[in-house]
């Protein structure tokens, strides 16, 4: 109804207020679009879960393996630092050996070391030991 | 009051809901209490319906994924209510607020130009309604859309009840003197 045909009319500001501004409603689907979107973040939320855990993964087997290498590298120049060593030791100590104690000695000394080996491997090693049993 | 006592049973349902891990049923509740609350606070607060839409439903994403760590330290509602407020002011911030003519609340567009005083008095009062500064027309808006108390719009925008009544009276009076200036000052009875 157009304003100049009920100026004469005094309404309640308040029920014209109400009558104006009536509420909204929903969209259409409001909830089925927002459970959507929903379920598409969760997957995605879950996706990158996935992918944070794979990459971890990955990670802590790059790191597992540069470690054995690492290892094997220290292995290595361990044995080879340890022969070379004993090696200088007996080249060292031998002529003193010889000198004091004879010749039989010094065939001795070799066996004496290599059976300390074994006992050594026999008790700290399960494979050296099922091998020698 | 009884709105309140409704409210705080409906709050604790989807908690309890929520923690016995019935999930569904939990936000089936939420939808069923909030969404509609949330939307219109949010087209309130943005204007513009499709924007509303689009962050009334990001609002209700994070409440649901966030309910879980919900503390009690606040009652639920004012938690929820805190939470799509952000998300609108992030949004206005980001984009800035709708520029005039683009209102969706005023349905008239259509009518630019035309004489206010051959307008239809409900879409003429929403444009007068829509010229208001924000703090007089958000709760307006909300006021007259939910029939509820000048308590449970302060509940939605986060803010003392003496400041709503303050804005909602000088709203009144704004727009006592938009239609008077309109030459329309008998048309309205203001109690």
């Amino acid at each position: 109804m157009a304003v100049n045909e009920r100026s004469n009319e005094t309404l309640s500001a308040e029920a014209a207020l109400r009558n104006a501004l009536a509420p909204p409603s929903l969209p259409a689907d409001f909830r089925a679009k927002t459970l959507m979107r929903l379920a598409a973040e969760e997957g995605r939320d879950a996706e990158a879960q996935r992918q944070a855990v794979e990459a971890e993964w990955q990670q802590l087997q790059e790191q597992l393996r540069q470690e054995s290498v690492v290892l094997r590298w220290r292995t290595l120049v361990g044995l080879l630092g340890g022969a070379f060593a004993a090696g200088a030791t007996v080249m060292a100590v031998m002529p003193w050996v010889t000198a004091h104690w004879g010749d039989g000695v010094a065939r001795w000394i070799p066996v004496g070391v290599a059976a300390t080996g074994l006992l050594v491997s026999w008790a700290r090693v399960p494979e050296v030991r099922r091998w020698l049993s | 009051v009884s709105g309140f006592i409704e409210s705080a049973a409906d709050d604790q349902t989807i908690l309890d809901l929520r923690t016995a891990g019935r999930l569904e049923e939990a936000l089936g509740r939420l939808f069923d209490v909030y969404e509609t609350r949330i939307y219109r606070l949010c087209l309130a607060l943005l204007r513009e319906p499709s924007w509303a839409e689009d962050i009334a439903q990001q609002s209700l994403i994070r409440i649901w994924k966030g309910l879980a760590g919900f503390d009690g330290r606040s009652a639920l509602s004012t938690w929820i209510y805190a939470i799509v407020r952000n998300r609108c002011h992030t949004a206005l911030s980001t984009r800035g607020p709708r520029t005039e003519g683009e209102d969706a609340l005023v349905e008239c567009a259509d009518e630019e130009g035309v004489d206010p005083l051959r307008m239809d008095q409900a879409a003429l009062l929403r444009r007068f309604v829509e010229a208001l500064p924000d703090n007089y027309r958000v709760p307006v808006v909300l006021y007259y859309y939910e029939e509820e108390s000048v308590a449970a719009v302060a509940e939605r925008l986060g803010c003392p009840e003496g400041t709503v009544k303050t804005n909602l009276s000088r709203a009144r009076a704004a727009l006592k003197a938009q239609l008077a200036s309109a030459g329309l000052g008998e048309w309205l009875s203001w109690q």
